[in-house]
């Protein structure tokens, strides 16, 4: 073997092993916290803050750093306007199947009408953006950036949505994949307008928080 | 081009097979054990069921969405306005959900869990229908370790599937119904390590799955690891590459373009201004 397709072998290993790493790490957390969900280890709060705490470490890790963009405001209303659109998307949805309910909509969670201030609105809508922060750093922070040195920007949104939807298959099942791959793309095309992860959070955090009421 | 082709796939998505509950692209889930009203040895007893008096305004009936207190509920009812054929006079709906033992197993498989009798009838106890194009639905969440299941309904001795939708979290389904009863979740082939809250039990602890799966608490510990193992590699590799030159965490180090013009500069980056493959030492 010449020293030039060693270095190439070593060239591309090098490529492998950031985004490798970085997604070995968000199996172990997945695989940690759907084994504590259904296990009932603890509760759902505390274990969606050891998800996220964790996933902010991992992203840490993988090279991200906390410093001011210079679109901060634009990216947020960016970000914001994606969450919206997701959220009119899932209405769509809901109509189509049948189970728009403004009123139950209106009523708040699913569960307990009218009660979603009493029942714990600000805890969990806390840690719902922490985590939903976290794994836009992880996702498409750390492992964009390191897939996008390695290969491309296509194949870092690819590479990020598919990840993205895997990670949700443990606890919701196959059936949300082609869903969450749209998503991703999303996500993966706020973080390409934008160059950050500001936009990309602001709509995950926002599309999730919706769920409170849906 | 991305985000267009994103939402549009999230669209079709959405027309093309609607979820049937929110789509939680992610979050925090609170999720209850398994409640049993018969539990298997070391499994959660304690099935309860709910009930509500929906009072009817005119002569079209409520939003009716009644659910068990856990979370996620294990059984649901949920009706739009106007669901249901009500006769006349009707002035309030009486909803209820309540766990009760099985009288008979099904043929097709064994029961997941509890079997629910749902009921919805007028003040005097008319019990009411829906057409199908009202889609009233009911909801079962099965036990932890069931993947797949059918909504069945127990008529006339026997128990008769329905056509059964996954219902967002993982172990949840969904089915349209017309009519009430008493409805299981059933999953096919022999009972598991969880028994049922029927004639078909058979015991097991909870968690243990089938002898080729590995105990539960082994994989909590093992993802932990990996993820603490993969986290240490990576910062003591960027570590030694001389700084991460990564992303920013709320934004661009890099010379981005301006908002809206969809374009991408050059990506200079920290650590340096160097260029290059990750892993390439100087």
């Amino acid at each position: 073997m010449t020293a030039l397709s060693r270095a190439g072998n070593r060239a591309a290993a090098s490529r492998l092993a950031l985004p490798l790493l970085l997604g070995t790490g968000l199996a172990g957390l997945v695989a940690a916290r759907w084994t504590a969900t259904i296990e009932g280890t603890a509760g759902g709060l505390a274990i969606g803050l050891a998800f996220g705490v964790g996933l902010l470490a991992l992203a840490l890790a993988g090279g991200t750093r906390i410093q001011r963009p210079p679109y901060l405001r634009s990216s947020i209303v960016g970000g914001m306007l994606g969450g919206v659109l997701l959220i009119a998307l899932a209405l769509l949805g809901m109509a189509v199947a049948g189970r728009l309910s403004w009123a139950g909509v209106a009523a708040g969670p699913s569960v307990g009408p009218g009660a979603w201030v009493a029942a714990g609105f600000a805890p969990w809508a806390a840690i719902t953006v922490l985590v939903a922060t976290a794994e836009e750093l992880v996702l498409r922070g750390a492992l964009f950036d390191a897939t996008e040195h390695a290969w491309g920007a296509g194949m870092a949104v690819v590479a990020t949505s598919l990840v993205f939807a895997l990670i949700h298959v443990p606890l919701y099942g196959w059936h949300v994949v082609p869903l969450d791959l749209g998503v991703g793309l999303v996500l993966g095309g706020l973080r390409l307008i934008t160059g950050g992860v500001t936009a990309p959070a602001a709509a995950h955090a926002i599309a999730d928080l919706a769920t409170w009421w849906l | 081009m991305c985000l267009a082709a994103g939402l549009a796939w999230v669209a079709l998505v959405q027309i093309l097979a609607p979820a049937f509950t929110p789509p939680l692209y992610d979050g925090v889930v609170a999720v209850d054990a398994y409640r049993w009203l018969e539990p298997p040895p070391g499994a959660h007893g304690g099935a309860v069921g709910a009930s509500s008096d929906v009072p009817v305004t005119g002569d079209v009936s409520p939003l009716v969405a009644i659910a068990t207190a856990e979370q996620p509920p294990q059984a649901q009812v949920f009706a739009a306005p106007g669901s249901f054929v009500l006769p006349p006079g009707t002035k309030a709906l009486h909803v209820s959900i309540a766990p009760i033992p099985a009288e008979r197993g099904p043929t097709d498989g064994h029961i997941a869990g509890n079997v629910y009798r749902f009921i919805v009838t007028t003040q005097d106890g008319t019990a009411l229908t829906a057409p199908a194009s009202a889609r009233v639905s009911i909801v079962m969440r099965a036990p932890e370790g069931v993947a797949e299941a059918t909504i069945e309904r127990y008529r006339v001795g026997s128990w008769q599937p329905l056509k059964t939708s996954p219902a967002g979290l993982g172990g949840t389904f969904l089915a349209i119904v017309t009519e009430f009863g008493e409805f299981a979740l059933v999953e096919a082939g022999p009972p598991g390590s969880f028994a049922t809250g029927g004639p078909d039990a058979s015991a097991g602890p909870p968690g243990s799955g089938t002898s080729a799966n590995p105990p539960t608490w082994l994989v909590l510990v093992a993802g932990l690891a990996l993820a603490a193992g993969a986290a240490a590699i990576l910062a003591v590799t960027l570590r030694r590459r001389g700084g991460p030159g990564g992303p920013a965490m709320f934004g661009a180090d890099r010379a981005a373009t301006r908002p809206g013009t969809g374009a991408r500069g050059p990506a200079p980056r920290k650590g340096g201004g160097r260029k290059g493959r990750p892993g390439r030492r100087r």
